[in-house]
């Protein structure tokens, strides 16, 4: 009987045991995902962006091929990653807030869809301008005209995913890990102020104020801190363990 | 949720797990395989041509149209796959399972914007049928309109259709679902049709890459119905 007992309890141990890997296994994954979220996305980026921000776009765009196809494709990474985020920590949050958890996996699955679209815009501006240039490059044509629909859908794709999903996302997820003291407060109090701004940038965007490119760096810089802290340290695990006691 | 449980339990042991989602799964793939195959027949040759030729997208308005609506199916089959396994593949992670869900949501979202495309071509050609309008002149939106389909149902049915076959596959083969030759060729060819995507991505078409997964999906389907899941080995319960 004795021995059934600590037998149990060594069952039980294991489980825990399991568990706690499983716990570290999900806090490496999310901090990779959220670097290469990061890293795709500037990629992705400084190949597009002279493409697109040049008032040539429909030639500049034939002429570098490549880079437009495998700029698009590290912004898809982005897009899957940032996915990818919201998935992987949802069985964490879901312990503190169920609610909130499914928000931030629905938030960063739109942020995700928001992106990939916006890589469907900048293939399809890719098409356009293979057209454009088979039909001879004509100076007067509808090409220019559709190209900027193509360049401004796409642009009101990555602000509404980034500027609107993705920032709410940053709200809800350092609010949660506040209150659940997964990660130190210290962090989730950087996170959450570094959204906060991140909306003032947004507000501040259509006035076309240089300086405000700088309110955006405190949340980038808090998601790699983040990022780092969860592959090295992890979550806070007897926080955790004590929580789901109780439930 | 006490009594679900039960009936579970009760299922595992009769070696009937989960069998009616076994079905509905089984019969959801078979589905969204022979619809995409009608709509490509349907579908024709009146958007191969290189520039699209306007007229003969009208002349095909009906054929167009079916194809539309086959698609539009396939859209709701792909993402039916996704919540139905929801329940099962939880077991194993329930951070994994939403993943696959995610997946073939999106999926299936970009089959739909691909519908839209396609339908708003059809819409084009039939304008082009009435008014009064240099050929030259709708050459761009054409264009963009077929781009933007193809583009969509590249990205939808390669890309994310391979990343869903990963996920799901790598949890068939860790539960032991379904015999473990059935999940690694599953694996496979989630990785093969991904593959796919990314060399459409440049321009080319190795068709022969969707293959592995075309063939894989229908054994899936065919074991689910006739079979049903095996009951499953459990190691990772988070």
């Amino acid at each position: 009987m004795v021995e059934e007992e600590e037998n149990q309890d060594a069952e039980e141990e294991q489980a825990k045991k399991q568990k706690m890997d499983s716990y570290r296994k999900t806090a490496i994954i999310v901090g990779l995902l959220f670097i290469s979220a990061t890293v795709s996305y500037s990629i992705g980026i400084i190949l597009l962006d002279p493409i697109l921000s040049s008032s040539d776009y429909l030639t500049e765009a034939y002429e570098n091929e490549y880079s437009m196809i495998i700029g698009a494709f590290f912004v898809l990474i982005a897009g899957v990653s940032a996915a990818g985020i919201g998935i992987m920590i949802f069985t964490i949050l879901k312990k503190y807030n169920e609610s909130l958890a499914l928000g931030y996996a629905g938030a960063r699955i739109s942020e995700g869809l928001l992106f990939t679209v916006n890589v469907l815009f900048i293939l399809t501006l890719l098409s356009l301008s293979q057209e454009f240039m088979k039909a001879g490059a004509p100076d007067d044509s509808y090409y220019q005209a559709f190209g900027i629909i193509l360049i401004a859908a796409g642009d009101w794709a990555f602000i509404l995913g980034f500027g609107v999903a993705f920032t709410i996302s940053a709200l809800i997820l350092n609010y949660v890990l506040y209150q659940s003291k997964i990660v130190p407060r210290w962090i989730s109090v950087w996170g959450f102020l570094g959204a906060l701004l991140l909306w003032v940038y947004y507000l501040l965007q259509p006035l076309g104020n240089a300086f405000v490119g700088l309110i955006q760096v405190p949340l980038a810089v808090q998601e790699m801190v983040f990022a780092v802290w969860l592959i090295v340290k992890g979550f806070n695990l007897p926080a955790m363990g004590s929580k789901e006691e109780q439930t | 949720m006490a009594e679900d449980n039960e009936e579970e339990e009760k299922g595992e042991e009769n070696g009937i797990y989960h069998r009616k989602t076994a079905i509905i799964v089984g019969l959801l793939f078979i589905i969204a395989t022979a619809i995409t195959i009608l709509g490509i027949v349907f579908m024709g040759s009146s958007l191969e041509d290189d520039p699209i030729d306007l007229v003969k997208v009208a002349d095909n308005e009906n054929g167009i149209i079916i194809a539309v609506i086959c698609w539009t199916v396939l859209a709701i089959s792909v993402a039916g796959i996704g919540f139905f396994m929801y329940p099962i593949l939880k077991k194993y992670n329930e951070g994994l399972a939403l993943g696959y869900f995610a997946l073939r949501l999106i999926e299936a979202i970009l089959i739909l914007v691909s519908v839209i495309s396609l339908q708003s071509l059809v819409t084009l050609s039939q304008e082009y049928g009435t008014g009064d309008y240099s050929p030259t002149g709708l050459e761009p939106p054409t264009t963009m309109l077929m781009a933007l389909s193809d583009w969509s149902f590249i990205i939808g049915t390669m890309i994310f259709l391979g990343l869903g076959g990963l996920v799901l596959n790598f949890i068939l083969y860790q539960m032991k679902l379904i015999p473990s030759w059935l999940s690694i060729w599953g694996f496979i060819g989630g990785a093969c049709v991904l593959l796919y995507g990314l060399i459409s991505l440049f321009g080319h078409d190795p068709a022969i890459l969707a293959a592995p997964i075309a063939v894989q999906e229908m054994v899936f389907a065919v074991f689910l119905i006739a079979k049903g899941f095996n009951p499953p080995v459990i190691n990772n319960r988070t």
